[in-house]
């Protein structure tokens, strides 16, 4: 828990006069599979490309790996990186391409990334742009992989698998963070790939992180709480809200505990990692909702 | 690096290489008869200074558009390799989204981007180089014929020039790709200010990149020796005071000239006249022998302008977003 594979600071990237990510302070600890998840657009993208020095932060700090992202070979050599869109040298072969990455990278395992292909009977020697996208995003993650870098960021790579490919890419995740202490920050949408996998969860929504923390420990500090509807917020002051829906009689919520529930009135039961998801990722923030009211009077304001 | 750029280009260089060759065995076999017309109609005359540079006009240069087409080439030929070579280099990268591929292996982006320039540049000074020299073998006998070879298109294509034209078009085909991210407009401004700057430099740097010589000529005389094969940059009336005169309808005007030519028409005897009085044309001009002068400061500026996109290229792709 001492190190930090990718600590951020009130990180923050705006693109013309959008911000694509606001005040984003996120601290993935070393050897964890960290999950980012958020609906589309919420920043998700941004952060990794801002990690992998792609992009420079327009504010706070990004810290992969000790140092912020920097054009340093051995720096450069620690982080893989793969894009959403699995750019490859479309005239190139799987082997012109393996070869490049034995060119390009000093800690190149050879056997890492050419094994991985021929077990999935990926065609080396054709162009890649006779491949599939599924096997394209095959050949993108095993450059990726066998460069041997120490953090992983990958920007939804499972999106274009089958789902057994994406079982087995998933499981080698698995394999290669026990085996090597490799951190991996990956985007995704699917929840159940992610509660498989994945022990950290950094959820970003509206361009700021929404929720960060150990799934474990997230799951143990959330709770449904059900009751009778005129008990609503009775009893439950020093708890936060998450999420609440209410029929005539029932009010059922979501809270983030900060203690014991003691009412007994309330029905208190466990939350699952997809609703936890759901429940932030529909939240609309209190600073969020209080600009949208303002931009709302100016509207009305005009003649 | 250099093992990706050669697999990513190898295509394109074996492509160019065989044209190159083509262009060899071509000019060679065409050259020999330009060579040996230049020896049977040209030299034959050499005693008669007048005439025969009309003769071998007639027969080299105006008679057959081949030594247009062979300027042609050799003045487009910088355009062609900024355009194809120089703007997609960085923005096809761009385009198809591999700079994200490219700049997350272990190279900086800065050698990234130094070994792909080196590289192109390198491939375009060997190319220009070796069809230049081609070219300025074809056109010798030409050149002999003609004379002038200053302040025109053979100018453009000869020499030392189209090297550093080159050097420069595709450095600025990489910035402009850099700058706007895009094949096609990259090419497009690339030609537009190549162009521009091309222009600007024959019309009105050239001129004066070295100081011009002027010289008085006689009115009457048959212009001076030197003239003829030097580049005329312009030609003013003087009286013997050495001011110029004022020109009505091409003749001095009456008022400028002294009482006993003013009643003279204008034609040889006035010229006579004017003469006598001290009349001169006053000629400045670049001699034939800056040739080679004139290159080397051209393609030092176009070297230099060359040097300034690079740098800027490095500039934007170093500092600004993937």
């Amino acid at each position: 828990m001492s190190d930090s594979a990718l600590v951020t600071r009130g990180l923050a990237k705006r693109y013309r006069d959008q911000w694509a990510l606001k005040s984003c302070s996120v601290d993935v600890p070393v050897g964890c599979i960290a999950a980012l998840v958020g609906p589309n657009g919420a920043g998700k993208t941004t952060l990794l490309q801002l990690a992998a020095g792609l992009i420079r932060p327009t504010s706070g700090e990004v810290n992969v790996l000790g140092s912020a992202p920097y054009q340093d070979p051995s720096w450069l050599a620690q982080v893989g990186f793969l894009a959403q869109e699995v750019p490859l040298y479309r005239r190139l072969t799987g082997d012109q391409l393996l070869g490049m990455g034995a060119h390009l990278n000093p800690s190149w395992k050879e056997a890492v990334a050419r094994d991985r292909l021929e077990s999935l009977g990926i065609a080396l020697d054709k162009n890649v742009s006779q491949l599939s996208g599924g096997e394209r995003a095959q050949i993108g993650l095993a450059i990726t992989l066998g460069k041997q870098p120490r953090i992983l960021l990958l920007d939804e790579p499972v999106a274009s698998l089958d789902p057994l490919a994406r079982r087995d890419f998933l499981s080698s995740l698995t394999e290669a963070q026990f085996e090597t202490e490799l951190t991996v920050v990956l985007s995704s949408h699917l929840v159940a790939d992610i509660e498989r996998v994945c022990d950290y969860l950094v959820l970003l929504s509206h361009s700021q992180v929404q929720l960060a923390g150990r799934i474990d420990e997230l799951l143990a500090a959330h709770r449904w709480v059900v009751g009778p509807r005129q008990t609503t917020e009775g009893g439950l002051a020093q708890h936060e809200i998450i999420n609440e829906s209410h029929t005539e009689r029932q009010s059922t919520l979501m809270v983030r505990l900060n203690g014991p529930i003691h009412d007994p009135r309330w029905e208190v039961a466990d939350v699952g990692l997809e609703e936890l998801v759901l429940a932030y990722m529909g939240r609309k923030r209190v600073d969020e909702m209080a600009s949208n009211q303002r931009r709302l009077s100016i509207v009305e304001d005009r003649p | 690096m250099t093992w990706l750029i050669w697999q990513q280009q190898r295509r394109q260089v074996i492509t160019v290489a065989i044209a190159l060759v083509l262009a060899a065995v071509f000019l060679g076999i065409t050259g020999i008869f330009v060579e040996d017309s230049y020896h049977t109609l040209v030299l034959h005359c050499s005693g008669q200074a007048h005439g025969c540079g009309s003769l071998s006009n007639a027969v080299l240069w105006g008679g057959s558009r081949l030594s247009d087409v062979v300027v042609a080439v050799g003045f487009l030929t910088p355009f062609v390799l900024g355009i194809f070579w120089g703007a997609p280099l960085v923005a096809r990268e761009f385009e198809e989204g591999t700079h994200r591929l490219a700049w997350t292996q272990s190279v900086s982006r800065r050698r990234w981007l130094a070994v792909h320039v080196a590289w192109t540049i390198g491939a375009t000074i060997a190319l220009v180089s070796v069809l230049t020299l081609l070219i300025s073998w074809w056109y010798s006998p030409i050149n002999s014929a003609q004379h002038n070879r200053l302040g025109s298109a053979v100018f453009d294509s000869q020499g030392l020039v189209p090297i550093g034209y080159a050097v420069c078009a595709v450095a600025l085909g990489v910035a402009m790709g850099a700058l706007l991210r895009r094949s096609v407009p990259a090419m497009g401004m690339t030609f537009l200010i190549m162009g521009v700057l091309r222009y600007v430099t024959s019309e009105y740097l050239r001129p004066h990149l070295l100081p011009a010589k002027t010289i008085l000529v006689a009115l009457t005389g048959g212009g001076p020796a030197p003239l003829r094969d030097g580049w005329v940059l312009s030609q003013a009336i003087v009286n013997a005071a050495r001011q110029p005169v004022p020109l009505l309808n091409g003749t001095p005007a009456p008022s400028a000239i002294p009482e006993v030519c003013r009643a003279i028409q204008p034609g040889r005897q006035l010229g006579e006249c004017l003469d006598s009085h001290g009349f001169h044309y006053l000629v400045a001009y670049q001699p034939a022998n800056h040739f080679w002068a004139l290159q080397v400061a051209e393609t030092t500026l176009f070297l230099a302008i060359g040097i300034v996109f690079v740098v800027s290229t490095f500039w934007w792709v170093s500092r600004r977003d993937a």
